[in-house]
């Protein structure tokens, strides 16, 4: 029996680590992942590799025309790159904004609707 | 012993570094009980928390059915207070909890710390006090679940019988693991067998429950060989070995199903080998998706190269789809490239044998290049394998020349090449020493890295002697160890298994290394043992079809094929065989009854493997008059011992009574000689030195050394391997002495000591006496020994006639008669034969020639001059 309340005791003692562990432990990881999430965007789409680049003539095109081309090349490849690696960074961190205020949301309505009992 | 007793004061655990490790996992049946109620409990929290999320989800979209959507954009429905919300809420909060308790145990496990070799561990007691210093790490965090498991049961099986948990409860536990089933097929040994073993052995220890230290110990192992192993986790393998290691029971009861440590070890790693191959498979195809797929470097920069495309491979292009070999125990070389690139060197060249395994490292870079874990010099580039068979194939000095300038050209402008030009030594074939040095100008021009590789010869004919010594850096490739190469082959075999259907136990892919090592030697490792193993398979595969085990006599088979060698396992009938030499060899040799014993139980111990390895199989030397056996018995032994009386290598030591004649032995410098040459094709032969008292001293010499250490160098340089020869040496010497004396009566043994302690001094010095295994004396031979010699001799005639249907029969008489005209005392049995063919083999051939005979007639020596034919039956 002694271990049976040790068990009830150790899930109860889990309930209420779980939102200690959420804004904690939890919240690391969360920033871990979306940091991690950002690097590999950057990583696929190779901003900095353009943007360092954006002199550097493609395709071993060293002439004057081959030079002025892979500017404007380079330089619009780099617009929308920059783009759409601002718009999923974005998505990462509104998903994170989520993470943090959404156990407050839901315990706010579960006050409201708590007055029901 | 309990070491975990005094839990609340004192801890038993190892000490590295900064930590101390411990096991924080279950020690007692209590521990386990509350381990499987706790594991329950989560299971039934998981699944309440899931249906009621589930439930209150579908509710909630329910009542926004009810209500119409309209509704569900207004404010009242959200913050009047209602149950049916208040619900969705809080299986909303439920499925968090439920997120973040996966995410936490998800969490739970820890890599293994990393340790380097050279620390030694030991386990200690320590006082909580002291351990104020140290990082607690709790390895029971590093167990998989099937190892933690394992553990668990052993515990509650060790409560049932009433005994301390031991290595042996551990290991019976383990056994039901299905880690183990793959482990143990592997051994070809069924687990139900090994475990009715280990319950026989079943050690009672009087205790009151908990670890035994030594159990305590192989947990501590194991997380120490894991974390050695660079594992992720410390799984129910290792455990398994950690276990045997422990136990001198288990050990004594594996090794009588013909398991060592080292076997078990090496089983252990296929298996991990075969978890790590498909871990990186799966992180390489990650990787590898943020690499270009076409030609094109990331930042646009490259340029098209049609030239080199065509005679070319791109080697990443490859890696990337998965299509090269993994590469395994090369990370010195990787290592040395990396370094000698670095320190701004222009090119590296790998010098290895062929099949040593220098493509395996240029594959091993590409999937390095892949990964991006390379030195900037390599980093977003493409690695070009050159194919110089098609650049210098079919074309003229001048051609091939362009060529390559126009190849040059592409990789110089291309600008994100990496280049590797195999097979080096293909210039020195035509105009190519003269292609080499145009070669070294153009690597001059570019900047790129270069890897090459060739053999040691090329090396020092193509790149030592031309301009290219001033570009490339040597790296040696030696053949892998033995050890080294089963564990290649153990990665090989995945694919091969794939491909085939059917699998290789671990006795397989041992002896394909073995075997291929001893018998095959004009190849190297693993290429060899490769090879021989796809074949293996392949004719497993069409004799037993898929799904079955490809066991050790498989392997045999295909070596010997190979070798026309019988490696076949001392099988009943080949030990019956050796255990009955004598009879067998006096099917061939008449009397000689002390020579023939001397050399079978010489023979015999060589056979059961009591040769130190280090020498000839045997060395005999055979002394006595021309004609008596000698060199009969030579090819007998050739016969029974290699198969075949062919497997001879003969040399008349008459020819070698210069000084010179060394070189033709051996070979001059750059060049191999008669006996090298002969010894590398046939490694597995009987060496015959007829007459060798007649060889010049040297030349004797060259012989001791090839007694006393099983190996020759020849002018190449090339150390050439004795070891599996039988060295026969005869000689006249001290003949007619052997003659008198046995004349008057001596004992042969008697004769034998004279010979040597006196005789033979004129010709052998005594420490080239001492190398043989056996100086062996044959007397001259008896009348009655020559009359059934002749009719050994006359069988094999009636034999040849019997095909033609005729049937011979020689009488007495005229087998006297032969036998006195074919014996001679100073020559022996030798003129015996012609003397066969002049009075016995002639007249046939006349009577066949003649059309006297026919089928089913008799022929009939009542003596040599009254012959008579018997006309068969007319059919």
């Amino acid at each position: 029996m002694a271990i049976l309340k040790i068990i009830f005791l150790d899930t109860i003692l889990d309930i209420l680590y779980f939102p200690l562990w959420w804004y904690s432990r939890g919240m690391i990881l969360a920033i871990r992942w979306v940091g991690k999430s950002i690097l590999e965007l950057e990583n696929f789409l190779g901003v900095g590799i353009w943007a360092k680049n954006i002199f550097t003539p493609m395709f071993g095109q060293y002439d004057l025309q081959g030079r002025i081309v892979s500017f404007f090349m380079r330089f619009f490849q780099i617009i929308f790159r920059s783009i759409s690696f601002l718009s999923f960074s974005g998505f990462y961190l509104v998903i994170f904004l989520v993470y943090l205020i959404l156990p407050i949301v839901i315990l706010y309505f579960i006050t409201i609707h708590l007055s029901i009992l | 012993m309990n070491l975990l007793k005094n839990k609340q004061r004192e801890q038993a655990g190892i000490f590295t570094g900064d930590y101390f490790l411990y096991w924080g996992g279950a020690t007692s049946s209590k521990d386990v009980f509350f381990k499987k109620a706790k594991r329950i409990l989560n299971k039934i929290i998981d699944g309440i928390l899931i249906l009621f999320g589930l439930f209150g989800i579908l509710n909630f979209f329910y009542q926004v059915y009810l209500s119409g959507a309209r509704n569900f954009f207004h404010h009242s429905f959200w913050f009047t207070p209602n149950s049916h919300l208040l619900f969705f809420f809080l299986s909303l909060l439920g499925l968090l909890y439920f997120a973040s308790r996966i995410t936490r145990e998800a969490h739970f496990f820890e890599n293994p710390l990393k340790i380097s070799v050279e620390e030694r561990f030991e386990m200690k007691t320590a006082l909580l006090g002291e351990l104020k210093n140290y990082k607690k790490v709790d390895i029971a965090r590093s167990f998989s679940l099937h190892s933690e498991e394992a553990l668990e049961e052993a515990i509650l099986l060790a409560k049932k019988n009433k005994s301390a948990v031991s290595a042996e409860y551990l290991f019976l536990t383990l056994l039901k693991k299905p880690k183990m089933k793959i482990l143990f097929g592997r051994l070809g040994i069924p687990i139900e067998k090994i475990k009715e073993r280990v319950l026989c052995h079943e050690p009672h220890k009087e205790a009151k429950g908990g670890l035994d230290a030594s159990v305590l110990q192989i947990l501590l192992n194991g997380y120490i060989t894991a974390a050695l192993h660079k594992n992720k986790k410390a799984r129910s393998n290792i455990l398994c070995l950690e276990a045997v290691k422990a136990s001198p029971i288990l050990k004594e009861i594996l090794y009588d199903f013909n398991i060592n440590e080292e076997k078990l070890d090496n089983v252990v790693k296929w298996v991990e080998i075969q978890d790590k191959l498909r871990a990186r498979y799966a992180e390489f195809r990650r990787a590898s998706v943020f690499r270009p797929r076409g030609k094109m470097n990331r930042a646009m920069t490259a340029v098209q190269t049609p030239v080199l495309d065509r005679f070319s491979e791109d080697i990443t292009f490859f890696a990337r789809r998965g299509a090269i070999d993994f590469c395994i125990g090369r990370e010195e070389s990787f290592k040395n490239i990396f370094r000698i690139i670095e320190s701004k060197s222009r090119g590296v060249v790998l010098v290895g044998e062929r099949g040593v395994g220098k493509s395996a490292i240029i594959d091993g870079v590409a999937e390095l290049m892949i990964k991006e874990d390379v030195p900037k010099q390599f980093q977003d580039k493409r690695l070009i394998q050159l194919s110089l068979s098609e650049i210098l194939g079919g074309a003229t000095g001048e051609e091939a020349g362009k060529k390559l300038m126009a190849v040059m050209t592409d990789v110089a402008n291309s600008g994100n090449i990496v280049l590797d030009i195999p097979n080096l030594e293909y210039f020195l074939s035509g105009d190519g020493i003269s292609l080499a040095a145009l070669l070294a100008e153009e690597l001059n021009k570019v900047r790129v890295p270069v890897l090459a590789s060739t053999t040691p010869e090329g090396y020092k004919r193509v790149v030592e002697e031309t301009a290219l010594s001033g570009i490339f850096e040597r790296v040696e490739v030696l053949e892998p160890d033995k050890n080294l190469a089963i564990q290649i082959l153990e990665a090989e075999s995945s694919q091969i298994e794939y491909q085939t259907g059917v699998y290789f136990s671990y006795d397989a892919i041992a002896s394909a290394v073995n075997l291929s090592d001893k018998y095959l030697h004009d190849r190297y490792l693993p290429e060899k043992a490769v090879a021989i193993i796809k074949e293996t398979a392949l004719a497993v595969k069409s004799a037993r079809g898929t799904n079955s085990l490809v066991n050790q006599e498989d392997i045999a088979k295909i070596v010997s094929e190979k070798s026309k060698i019988p490696v076949s396992a001392l099988t009943e009938s080949e030990k019956e065989k050796l255990l009955k030499l004598e009879e067998v060899i006096h099917e061939r040799i008449i009397g000689q009854e002390e020579a023939v014993d001397a050399v079978s139980r010489a023979l015999r111990r060589a056979r059961a493997g009591m040769e130190s390895g280090k020498r000839p199989i045997a060395n005999f030397l055979f002394l006595g008059p021309t004609g008596v056996g000698k060199t009969e018995l030579a090819k007998t032994i050739a016969e029974v011992y290699f198969g075949n009386e062919n497997a001879m290598v003969r040399l008349d030591m008459s020819e070698y009574q210069e000084k010179q004649s060394v070189y033709r032995m051996i070979g001059k410098e750059g060049e191999s000689g008669y006996l090298t040459e002969a010894i590398r094709k046939s490694p597995y032969a009987l060496l015959l030195l007829d007459e060798l008292e007649k060889a010049h001293p040297d030349i004797l010499n060259l012989f001791l050394q090839v007694m006393e250490d099983g190996r020759l160098t020849d002018g190449k340089g090339k150390t050439l391997d004795f070891t599996n020869i039988i060295l026969v040496a005869t000689s006249n010497a001290g003949s007619s002495f052997i003659a008198q004396e046995i004349k008057k009566g001596t004992k042969v043994p008697q004769i034998k000591e004279a010979l040597v302690e006196e005789k033979l001094g004129q010709y052998f010095r005594p420490e080239f006496l001492n190398r043989f295994d056996g100086v062996i004396v044959f007397r001259p031979l008896r009348e009655d020994e020559i009359i059934r010699i002749a009719g050994l001799l006359i069988k094999k005639i009636a034999k040849k006639i019997e095909t033609k249907g005729i049937e011979l029969i020689i009488e007495e008489k005229a087998l006297k008669a032969v036998a006195k005209l074919g014996f001679d005392p100073k020559f022996g049995a030798r003129p015996l034969r012609r003397v066969i063919a002049r009075e016995i083999e002639d007249r046939l051939a006349n009577m066949l020639l003649g059309g006297k005979v026919k089928r089913r007639d008799k022929i009939v020596f009542h003596s040599l001059s009254d012959i008579e034919m018997i006309s068969g039956k007319q059919l």
